[in-house]
């Protein structure tokens, strides 16, 4: 068996490619999903590879998308490695080996000052094997709000089971009903499109960090207003009508996931934000809030003050170039990832 | 001529006894050598992986990307012919 990798076309190639993704990947990925993630990302169309295998057939692909991003204080070129899947008859490794090292060798060309990635486990290993070690891991925060569910495991007794569980979630209720001591902070729910104030504020932030994706209106519009499958939502904290911070979140079976936390790093600010959006959560019936973020956030001590716990790391890896990132340079959130 | 290469059972064996070392269902099923071990499950392209860094370590054979393929891994008969070919093609293993 031999495995022949090409770069492909996206436009001749849609079906292929939404093809292998639908069987091997993600069964819910549609045109859709394809026309949004590949074509129409305001930084620019993504990059994929195809491999071939004995008879030209295609048997598994990867891709980059690319990021305007953030590295110290200047505008660069980034990408973010995704969609890596491959037939199941073909889980011998090489062909997966083979698609890896032709988007690494982009995503470390002269086209991209920094890249990348959020492997699942296999793909660590397979990054392993190449030599590359992650720069830094993901650790999923989440917050108990609601208790009916675990309550309802431990306690088969219904009536007996929903007494505990009102009186679980009154007490997570009370606990995180302190003021956030900012009088002057206004909290509420953007509906409409992300505007200029997004771009100032990432402007102003952003390029503090030493990478760090461009948040701009453009970006957040495209990436979360205009996702094709999920809604997120925005809430905003204002001072003086000025914008200082925003959460964009998204909910799921009960469960909700903190996709972007940005703006100010005044505790003050992000405890009103969180407490505000917990309040929110929690009126909608939401169980669990979730938020990951990179081990070496700084936020992380005041995340587990507001009772956000770590959970399950996974790795991440960064590049510039030929050399590896450190996490001291990344500011990387969920919504980071590719889709 | 190297061990391996007297005996080709020797391979078979070294490499029989890492799989059913590294993977508990090869065990558990009594697998033969002539097994699809992919096809069943027992090795995934993380096994394939382990067995790779294994043949680095055991025979001083590396794998190049076209060699990791369902012909070579598929059972352990053709992980060792894999083998026995590698270290032929080596430099000095001609006689």
């Amino acid at each position: 068996m031999t495995t022949r990798i090409r770069e492909a076309n996206l436009r001749e190639d849609q079906k292929v490619l939404t093809d292998l993704i639908q069987t091997y990947l993600d069964g819910e990925a549609d045109n859709n999903r394809f026309r949004w993630l590949y074509l129409e990302n305001p930084f620019g169309p993504a990059r994929a590879w195809v491999a071939c295998g004995d008879h030209n057939e295609a048997i598994g692909m990867a891709a980059v998308f690319p990021r305007r991003m953030y590295r110290e204080g200047k505008t660069v070129t980034g990408c973010v490695l995704g969609d890596l899947c491959i037939s199941t008859k073909y889980r011998s490794v090489g062909p997966t080996l083979q698609l890896q090292r032709a988007c690494l060798a982009c995503a470390r060309s002269e086209e991209f000052a920094v890249a990348y990635d959020f492997p699942s486990s296999t793909m660590s290993r397979v990054y392993e094997h190449l030599g590359i070690f992650p720069a830094e891991k993901s650790v999923r925060r989440a917050k108990v709000l609601r208790i009916d569910d675990k309550i309802g495991r431990l306690v088969p007794v219904p009536v007996l089971s929903r007494l505990l569980a009102a009186v679980g979630n009154f007490a997570l209720a009370v606990k995180s009903r302190r003021p956030s001591h900012l009088p002057d902070l206004e909290v509420r729910l953007d509906d409409a499109p992300c505007s200029s104030e997004y771009s100032a504020l990432a402007e102003q932030v952003g390029s503090s960090w030493g990478i760090c994706t461009v948040r701009s209106a453009e970006y957040l519009n495209w990436r979360y207003r205009r996702h094709p499958r999920l809604k997120y939502e925005f809430l905003a904290a204002r001072r003086y009508k000025e914008l200082v911070a925003y959460c964009t979140f998204t909910m799921a079976d009960g469960n909700a996931t903190i996709a972007e936390l940005f703006g100010s790093m005044d505790n003050q600010v992000l405890t009103g934000l969180l407490r505000e959006l917990v309040g929110l959560l929690r009126r909608r019936g939401v169980a669990t809030v979730s938020m990951p973020v990179l081990s070496g956030d700084p936020r992380t001590g005041l995340l587990r003050k507001l009772g956000f716990w770590a959970r399950e790391a996974v790795p991440v890896m960064g590049f510039a170039g030929g050399s590896t990132l450190t996490s001291s340079q990344m500011f990387l959130m969920h919504g980071d990832r590719e889709s | 001529m190297n061990g391996v290469s007297k005996d080709d059972n020797n391979a078979i064996f070294r490499i029989r006894r890492f799989v059913f070392q590294k993977f508990p269902l090869a065990r558990k099923r009594s697998v033969a050598n002539s097994d699809n071990l992919l096809e069943s499950g027992i090795i995934d392209s993380l096994g394939v992986l382990e067995l790779v860094t294994f043949f680095q370590q055991e025979f001083s054979v590396t794998a190049a990307d076209e060699d990791l393929t369902p012909e070579n891994f598929q059972n352990i008969e053709c992980m060792a012919r894999f083998v026995e070919r590698s270290l032929e093609l080596q430099p000095g293993s001609a006689e």
